[in-house]
């Protein structure tokens, strides 16, 4: 041992210290991507920063946070567009999923062709797709109107109308993660045992008590954490909205993410866009540790 | 006995035209881009549509002759690749230690992480990085993309090295191999499932993603997706060009994705996305 190589003690030093040395590199990287990020994030909202300008940022205090939650209008309607998005979205990716997922749990010809073809909206990149839907819902060229008369319904103005803004990227969202959903609650759905089912079909239950009763309990891991992550990714959405809507017409979907970015590199108001961010953040920390609070108290066995 | 077989035979009709509707929703947007990628400007978007109207290249043709495109094509791919090395590198060996000493709130602070909203990290990362002189740099995307990587991996990489019994790697011990050796030689080749799922989900991720590049890239470094907007915006209403340039920025990621289908599944079943 006395007469180790160089090379040799510094391997045993490496496994004599692996725990710190393995987990370092990705503490080193989430700290400088992370921890300071945010904490230079906070600074900032505390600051009239702008990044046109090299002059050094002033402190002052709340203004930030006074101008925009009193003075700024869009302010809380764009947190109202962010909520829409985020609970409108999950809410029909998790139904629909729901209902896909139960009427395709069996066996058939062709499942893995068709699961194959529904993973497409999941791969293929957001942008291209937010593209293609917005050329599909133009509505002077648009072939959605087109298809939509063929099968008896009027047109719509799709994206490029305030009222219809938003349901329309909300449907553009829940086409493109109810696949999502619906694998993972079918995958749920497999993996559940036979015998509540069986003894409740002995004992005569309809589909409709099974499902509320059997189901639904037994599935709410899954259901709690697709919820959860939904909701926490539709308040994070920014490419579909952005590519599609660009926050118009007349702001009526420019949701807190497009705010920020605006405010940060359109307005370069760099102070204020951080204000904002701290909001968007502790929306997101809120609804998370109300979600667990809630399966606590609620659903815990 | 022939009723109940009619009836059966109807059931299954109901159920393969209730299939059918479903994948035309979901599927009808792809068919839609490669038909209307390959026609003129006179046919592409015209109402009423016919698809197979005089077939032409000169949209794919446009897109390559921005001469941006191949450009944009070589980062991309540079920018994944460097990304899930450095990711597999970084988050691999933190996973191993994680999962060895599970501890409550290191789960929570993962999750946590998960949930930081990328505009309000970009923010500080674009003034960081302008002083940094990582600004339109492939080490700058790098180290962005590597902030959900690494803690999308070390979650799904628990389960896989927790299901490595700890006896193989004692008894790699007691036969002189170092830590490092049986970590690299022993625990990583059992975990390969694990690897080629995160690689795949990895690519998809890094590949599509369009935030972070759309700030943090200038003209050096810029990605297809941010190629993709720019093309939409110069491009306003000609939908021949503008499909053949959606198709092919996603054409990469849908083949890489479908060649590793069984893991991808299996990652999107268990972590439920990003």
């Amino acid at each position: 041992m006395n007469e180790s190589s160089p090379a040799e003690r510094l391997l045993d030093y490496v496994d004599r210290q692996v725990r710190w040395l393995f987990s370092l590199p990705a503490i080193i990287v989430m700290l400088c991507l992370f921890a300071y990020p945010l904490f230079r994030l906070i600074w900032a909202s505390f600051t009239n920063e702008l990044l046109s300008s090299s002059s050094k940022p002033v402190f002052i205090k709340l203004a930030n946070f006074s101008r925009l939650f009193f003075e700024d209008d869009h302010f809380w309607r764009s947190l109202w567009i962010t909520l829409y998005f985020a609970v409108g979205s999950t809410v029909g990716q998790l139904m629909l999923g729901m209902a896909l997922a139960l009427f395709l749990n069996r066996q058939f010809k062709g499942e893995a062709t068709f699961r194959m073809m529904l993973m497409f909206p999941i791969i293929a990149t957001p942008v291209a797709m937010s593209l293609v839907w917005s050329m599909l819902m133009n509505p002077m060229m648009g072939h959605l109107n087109y298809y939509l008369s063929w099968l008896g319904f009027g047109g719509s103005l799709w994206a490029s109308d305030t009222a219809t803004v938003m349901p329309s990227l909300i449907f553009v969202e829940v086409w493109h993660w109810t696949p999502m959903t619906m694998l993972v609650l079918l995958a749920g759905l497999k993996s559940l045992p036979r015998e509540p089912f069986e003894a409740a079909t002995v004992d005569g239950a309809s589909k409709a008590q099974v499902f509320t009763t059997i189901t639904l309990p037994l599935l709410q891991p899954y259901i709690f954490l697709l919820l959860l992550m939904r909701l926490v990714h539709g308040l994070k959405v920014f490419d579909k909205i952005f590519v599609i809507s660009g926050g118009g017409p007349n702001r009526a979907s420019e949701s807190l993410n497009l705010m920020i970015f605006d405010q940060a590199f359109g307005a370069t108001n760099f102070g204020y866009a951080s204000a904002l961010g701290v909001q968007l953040l502790f929306v997101i920390l809120l609804i998370s540790i109300i979600l667990f609070k809630f399966r606590q108290r609620k659903w815990s066995y | 006995m022939r009723g109940f077989i009619l009836k059966r035979n109807i059931a299954w009709f109901v159920f393969y035209t209730a299939l059918g509707g479903i994948v035309l929703i979901f599927f009808f947007p792809f068919l839609w881009v490669m038909f209307t990628s390959f026609q003129d400007a006179e046919n592409a978007g015209a109402i009423p549509p016919d698809f197979l109207a005089s077939p032409t290249l000169d949209n794919f043709r446009s897109v390559f002759e921005e001469g941006e495109f191949l450009t944009c094509l070589w980062n991309s791919t540079v920018v994944v690749v460097l990304t899930l090395v450095a990711n597999l590198i970084i988050s691999l060996p933190a996973a191993y230690i994680i999962a060895r000493n599970r501890q409550g709130w290191m789960m929570f602070l993962i999750l946590f992480l998960q949930m930081a909203p990328w505009i309000t990290l970009l923010l500080p990362w674009y003034i960081i990085f302008k002083k940094l002189g990582l600004y339109d740099t492939y080490f700058g995307l790098v180290l962005s993309d590597l902030t959900f990587m690494i803690p999308f991996t070390i979650w799904l990489m628990l389960g896989f090295f927790e299901d490595v019994p700890v006896e193989v790697e004692e008894a790699a011990w007691l036969d002189g191999c170092s830590r490092m050796g049986t970590f690299v030689r022993i625990v990583v080749p059992l975990v390969k499932g694990g690897i080629i799922t995160i690689t795949t989900l990895g690519f998809m991720f890094c590949w599509n993603i369009f935030i972070f590049p759309l700030v943090l890239a200038g003209y050096d470094t810029k990605t297809l997706p941010v190629f993709v907007y720019g093309f939409m915006a110069d491009n306003q209403l000609d939908f021949g060009p503008l499909a053949a340039a959606a198709l092919l920025t996603m054409l990469p990621v849908i083949i890489f994705v479908l060649i590793n289908q069984k893991h991808f599944r299996q990652g999107i079943a268990f972590g439920g996305g990003k």
